[in-house]
């Protein structure tokens, strides 16, 4: 019963849908209103039967509805309830179903609230909008129907992947389709500028919507890091994979626009490259989906190979294609009214931004696509391992770090280097002190101290754009500092969340080095009792046991830590086993500090205990990462400038105050 | 003031393909230096003695009666079976599940032992897909340095079964 009510209002959603692109169209070939007014009608509607349709999905898993193959195939009786709502995304149908609709939400949101700047783009943004939305409802429906029936229900379904089973991957996949859908509005709204030859000031009307789709995109990946950190047992973060890769380009075109956004409304220059950047962006998002279905890449992480292959690299060709032939086309809108300058300004550095994100990920891309590519162009397939990659985008990222420090030295101005002063000498002084601290705490590659010396570089400059601001206001205002930062931030967070954003970026960098450069990575048996020395500790073996937790057992060892003769912590690696379905899953034993993790995995044990197998990784300047995640996010959130909640005013309906210059 | 822009996007220019150029090394440099060759178990065979001591990674069907594990060095030893390398080829033979399947009830099928001193991955079963990177040794054994492994039959999931090689 569920299930045809499920589908039934998936149709009823993509009759919506498709009766929306109609009457979108129809709207602007005869310039009436009213039938715009009815297609922003009929996206709410589509809104409301997907949410519906999820509502009947999520009855589905919480009822133990086994007859349907989906809830079959991710839930089983025991799974606790949480796990049961989750496990809604937790496969191919679910998450295109979770997609469609988030995907009609956004739509509804962009055109429910227009702006007066929005407002003459509207009508073609809602029509592909709409189109976009109606052709994931239609994927959903007709391809990857989550409601499809078993000819008879099995007693129990096959449970949920335990590696799933983790906070991280309850939040992961949405947060990730939100940026995917988010970035399908700039999208649109960049091909209706074209469109209407209105070039002026579309990137103020998405701004918001972009930096959204950015921010969520970014917390996807960091909460995917985090999750690949502690379930999968091989002490990283990032291996390079397809999936990851998928993710990862959208949100480098998406940062490189952000950049570029700064420049058009500085400047009005790189105009072209704005609109090229958001149509990468959207064409990646939908690549990576296509990459990770269609066998087109042979990764152990890729999803089982399914029919949406040909329908999404349609998809992509349309899109691309008639795109970039729009944008062609109206080329002689998006010449700079000024000229540009040198290479050795603002400006020019703001290009060398974008440069470097483009090839970084064209690099990615190139990894990701690498056997395919060398199989049809010398006829071997060669694999980009995480050396290959660590090599080929390694460099890029040390130069976009520098650049990143480089620019606060040039002003505002067009031209000239800024008067030689305090910016340049707290950018020597960061770079001799991180690289110095870096040096005396035993990080002495040569490479690695040259990233460090970037960093510094870029740190300096960064924080003494702050400082200069802070001193020159509190000085003017006679004002204690710290209020005068908090006043700034709040009242400019366009520009102070950037900076943020960059100090972010500082120290995810510096734990990528740490962790990147310096590995530790060592096998051992341990009987009871012994200690034994690894990577600077002393691990003794005290103890193991086993428990029934639910609806596993875990077998847990327990160990002392200590380092020269000092106790530091007891830490309880774990092995948990599962029936339903038959898996066992390490969860590791964690102990960090900011200058490195100790990070123990349980691998085995000889019958009785009397011996345990344990892998000991330890992760130099780990939690720099973790670190660099959050504060990259709440610059993000800054930078959005969300004005003060009004009740029935949608914060990104209402267009801050300064909002395109401060 | 007027040849300052003309000058300046030239500058620009030249920068912008030095950086497209210098990443194209990385690149071209990366693929002969790190990226690996890509094989099926058949393919290694072929080449014969040129495989020995190179850097490469193969692909193929776990036969669950071969593994052997031994915990407290730890090592273990499996045997895979030869599966096509061409996604193409896999989908028309029905699907990794089934190409799977086949090649491990097919005694004809080239096979190779592989050596992986490490902990035994939980997903080393019976027909699971196994993605082993490493060298050829003279003993015609394969000394894996990572071992990454699929069970295609089990789920399709977001996140499928994969663990890399522990």
């Amino acid at each position: 019963m569920l299930a045809e009510v499920g589908f039934i209002l998936v149709g009823l959603a993509l009759a919506a849908a498709v009766y929306a692109v109609f009457t979108a169209f129809w709207s602007i070939h005869r310039s009436d209103p009213r039938w715009a007014e009815s297609g922003r009608n009929g996206i709410y509607a589509t809104t409301a039967l997907l949410a519906l349709a999820l509502l009947a999905l999520l009855v589905s898993f919480l009822g133990d509805q086994f007859q349907i193959r989906y809830v079959a195939q991710h839930s089983s009786r025991d799974l606790p309830l949480y796990l049961k709502a989750s496990a809604v995304w937790a496969g191919q149908e679910g998450s295109l179903l979770l997609w469609a609709f988030l995907q009609a939400l956004f739509a509804a949101l962009a055109v429910g609230c227009p702006s007066e700047r929005s407002r003459p783009l509207i009508p073609w943004a809602m029509l592909f909008l709409n189109l976009i939305t109606a052709f994931f409802i239609a994927v959903t429906m007709f391809l990857s129907n989550p409601f499809a029936l078993l000819a008879s229900a099995p007693p129990d379904g096959r449970g949920l992947n335990p590696l799933l089973r983790h906070p991280a991957m309850i939040f992961h996949p949405p947060a990730m389709y939100l940026g995917y859908v988010g970035l399908a509005v700039p999208f649109a709204f960049a091909l209706a500028a074209l469109v209407t030859r209105r070039v002026g000031d579309w990137t103020a009307v998405v701004r918001r919507w972009t930096l959204v789709a950015w921010l969520f995109l970014g917390l996807g990946i960091l909460l995917g890091a985090r999750w690949a950190y502690d379930v999968l047992e091989w002490g990283g973060y990032w291996g390079w994979d397809p999936v990851e890769n998928a993710g990862l380009m959208p949100w480098l075109t998406t940062t490189a626009f952000l950049h570029g956004m700064v420049m058009r409304e500085e400047r009005h220059s790189l105009r072209a490259w704005n609109f090229l950047l958001v149509i990468l962006s959207f064409v990646l998002v939908i690549f990576g989906t296509f990459t990770t279905r269609s066998g087109l890449i042979l990764s152990v992480h890729a999803f089982a190979h399914s029919d949406l292959g040909s329908y999404l690299l349609g998809f992509i060709v349309l899109a691309l294609v008639g795109s970039l032939a729009l944008l062609y086309n109206r080329r002689s809108l998006l010449a700079a009214p000024s000229p540009s300058d040198r290479l050795l300004s603002r400006e020019g550095m703001f290009f060398l931004t974008l440069v470097l994100f483009l090839t970084i990920t064209g690099s990615v891309l190139i990894g990701s696509l690498l056997p395919t590519l060398t199989e049809a162009l010398v006829g071997r397939r060669f694999e980009a391992g995480p050396e290959w990659f660590d090599r080929v985008t390694g460099p890029q990222f040390a130069a976009l770090v520098l650049v990143m420090g480089l620019c606060p030295l040039l002003g505002r101005a067009a031209g000239a280097l800024r008067r030689p002063g305090g910016h340049g000498l707290s950018a020597v002084l960061g770079a001799i002190l991180v690289t110095a601290a870096a040096a005396l705490a035993g990080f002495t590659y040569l490479t690695s101290l040259i990233g460090f010396a970037f960093i510094g570089l870029a740190a300096g400059t960064a924080l003494a754009e702050v400082a200069r601001d802070v001193v020159a206001r509190s000085r003017r205002k006679g004002r204690n500092s710290l209020r005068i930062l908090w006043h700034l931030m709040r009242h400019n967070g366009r520009r102070y969340g950037g900076y943020l954003v960059h100090i972010g970026v500082i120290l995810i960098a510096v734990g990528v080095i740490g962790t990147r450069s310096y590995p530790f990575e060592k096998e051992i048996v341990l009987s009871r009792g012994e200690p034994a020395d690894v990577g600077g500790y002393t691990l003794v073996y005290e103890d193991l046991w086993q428990e029934v937790a639910g609806d596993h057992l875990a077998t847990r060892a327990s160990f002392s830590v200590y380092r020269d003769g000092a106790y530091l912590a007891t830490l309880q690696p774990r092995r948990d086993q599962y029936v339903n379905p038959d898996r066992t899953v390490a969860v590791p034993a964690l102990r960090s500090r900011l200058r490195e993790d100790l990070y123990v995995v349980l691998a085995g044990w000889a019958g009785d205990g009397r011996a345990v197998a344990l892998k000991v990784f330890i992760n130099p300047l780990a939690s720099f990462l973790w670190l660099g995640g959050l504060v990259l996010l709440a610059g993000g959130a800054m930078a959005l400038n969300l004005p003060a909640f009004h009740p029935g005013r949608l914060p990104l309906c209402t267009p801050a105050v300064g909002d395109v210059n401060d | 003031m007027v040849d300052r822009p003309v000058q300046g996007k030239g500058t620009r220019v030249i920068a912008g393909l030095l950086i497209v150029g210098a990443v194209i090394y990385l690149i071209v440099s990366g693929t002969g230096g790190t990226a690996r060759y890509f094989l099926t178990v058949e393919e290694i065979q072929a080449m014969g003695d040129d495989a020995i001591g190179r850097s490469v990674t193969v692909s193929g069907a776990v036969l669950g009666e071969s593994i052997v594990y031994d915990p407290s060095v730890p090592c273990v030893t499996v045997t895979i079976v030869q599966v096509p390398g061409d996604p193409r080829e896999v989908e028309r033979a029905g699907g990794l599940a089934a190409v799977l399947h086949a090649a491990v009830n097919d005694p004809d099928a080239p096979r190779l032992e592989v050596v992986y001193d490490d902990v035994k991955p939980d997903l080393l079963q019976h027909e699971a897909q196994a993605i082993v990177r490493g060298r050829l040794g003279d003993d015609g054994r394969f000394y894996a340095d990572e071992v990454l492994l699929k069970c295609p039959t089990r789920y399709e999931e977001e996140i499928p079964d994969q663990v890399r090689g522990l």
